[in-house]
């Protein structure tokens, strides 16, 4: 009787160290062979994906056939949609573009850039991942600040790759450092998590309203983690060096920029 | 008949001038072509930074880079040529490791980086294992460059999952502590020697293991 106890006490331990979080499902796998994936936003019934390699925009159907093609971007990278535009940061020029319909204007900045590798726009909010500088830019529409410096503590960043905006916050892939940062719009340093799990470059970041997805290039996964920073969920099916994810109409689509396809997981 | 002589003088010196502008223009597009195998080209990241560090030397045209073979390829003034020596120096600093250059210049010659021929001891070979600190490809990468440049090592395998260094070298030569040494001197510690501390935050950020105390 007693085994049996210990058996029941050991299983509910077991359970209650599981990820209890969103349980993700493979659906299917969406070929873009020809298309090396870094950033992807979705906007109505489309996506619109960045190609690094062949420095392109693309404008995808959900099942993957490019309707729109725009060439000679300098290596595209995480990519923002809003207001009908597409916000490009242009790793190998140090600009950002607004994108729409076919016109391009290079947003005006006061500070120089080097390589961003991510921006988030909404209304006259920006926030940008400068890369070779170890900082975030943040924009409420009028100034700009300039946050973070080259390290590894809190409010220092190690090539930062991706950032998101959700209200007072601003959510980094802070890439190699490998983890990711929070910080407020004023400035000041909110959380670290992820470093726990050894990530290896920290890639790309989406938030929702209760849960951070974070892909991990070099191990072929994608990790979640609650707001407490606890991890709640790892996904590594079906995944090829993934760059960047977003959560669509209930459903998860993961960019692999190895395998060239887009991972759907539904819940 | 001035006149004549006058614009015949002028066709003449036109036409020199001519000449001279196509063999200057020639000149100035002639270009060398760059191809570079570098390891440790991990991710897209890596591969667009190895591309923007080395567009900071104006006239570099023309890059493509295979991240599978870890081949990159450019071109650049032939009136300005780099070296071998240039390249693979400016590989190094954007981070990365050069392990073969080869350079074709404009006019048909080919350069390449130095292959060295190591006289090895057969009877004296011996294999061992040792523990390396690293991460990633690229640590890979100069850790087997550190080794194959040791006149004394035969062959270097690094495992990145166990972090084992399996090393073949002449015992008659070297020993596994000056093998250790050269691992710590590039950046990586091992349980017997310690990387110094400014070589280690050299290190490019994904190279940065946890390094124990």
């Amino acid at each position: 009787m007693n085994r049996i106890y210990l058996f029941l006490a050991l299983a509910c331990l077991f359970v209650a160290c599981q990820p209890a979080g969103p349980s993700w499902t493979f659906d299917k796998s969406i070929d873009i062979k020809g298309i090396a994936p870094i950033g992807i936003v979705a906007e109505g019934d489309h996506f619109w994906i960045s190609d690094g390699d062949n420095k392109r925009l693309l404008k995808v159907t959900m099942d993957g056939k490019i309707v729109v093609e725009e060439k000679d971007f300098e290596r595209p990278m995480h990519i923002a949609a809003d207001g009908g535009k597409v916000f490009i940061p242009s790793f190998g020029d140090d600009n950002i573009i607004e994108y729409k319909d076919g016109n391009r204007i290079i947003v005006p900045m006061k500070d120089s850039l080097d390589a961003p590798a991510g921006v988030d726009v909404q209304g006259k909010e920006m926030a940008i991942a400068d890369f070779y500088n170890h900082r975030i830019l943040y924009s409420n529409g009028t100034d700009w600040l300039n946050i973070g410096k080259e390290g590894n503590g809190d409010l220092e960043f190690y090539y930062p790759t991706d950032v998101q905006m959700v209200g007072d916050k601003i959510y980094v892939a802070d890439a190699y450092n490998n983890r990711i940062q929070i910080i407020d719009k004023k400035g000041g340093h909110v959380k670290n998590m992820g470093r726990e799990e050894k990530m290896n470059a920290a890639t790309g970041i989406y938030v929702d309203n209760e849960d951070i997805y974070i892909t991990d290039y070099e191990h072929d996964r994608v990790l979640v983690y609650n707001n407490k920073g606890e991890l709640t969920a790892e996904i590594n099916e079906n995944l090829a060096k993934p760059t960047d994810l977003i959560v669509y109409q209930d459903q998860l689509f993961i960019i692999n920029y190895k395998s060239q396809s887009i991972s759907v997981f539904k819940k | 008949m001035k006149k004549i002589k006058y614009s015949i003088g002028l066709i003449i010196l036109f036409f020199f001038a001519g000449i001279n502008m196509s063999h200057a223009q020639k000149a100035k597009k002639e270009k060398d072509n760059y191809t570079v195998m570098v390891d440790g080209l991990g991710c897209p990241f890596c591969a667009y930074g190895l591309e923007k560090k080395f567009k900071e030397l104006k006239g570099v045209k023309g890059v493509q880079i295979d991240m599978e073979t870890g081949q990159f390829d450019f071109t650049f003034p032939a009136e300005s040529p780099l070296t071998v020596e240039e390249v693979e120096n400016q590989v190094d600093a954007a981070g990365y490791t050069a392990v073969s250059t080869t350079i074709i210049r404009a006019d048909g010659t080919v350069l390449k980086s130095e292959e060295k021929i190591k006289t090895l001891d057969e009877s004296a070979l011996v294999t061992e294992e040792v523990y390396v600190f690293g991460n990633c490809g690229m640590c890979k990468a100069r850790i087997h460059k550190a080794g194959n440049s040791m006149e004394s090592v035969a062959s270097v395998d690094w495992n990145m999952d166990t972090k084992m260094l399996k090393v073949t070298y002449d015992s008659s030569k070297t020993t596994i502590g000056e093998i250790e040494e050269k691992m710590a001197a590039v950046g990586h510690d091992t349980k017997n020697e310690k990387t110094a501390s400014d070589v280690y935050e050299a290190l490019p950020g994904c190279c940065k293991y946890e390094r124990e105390n």
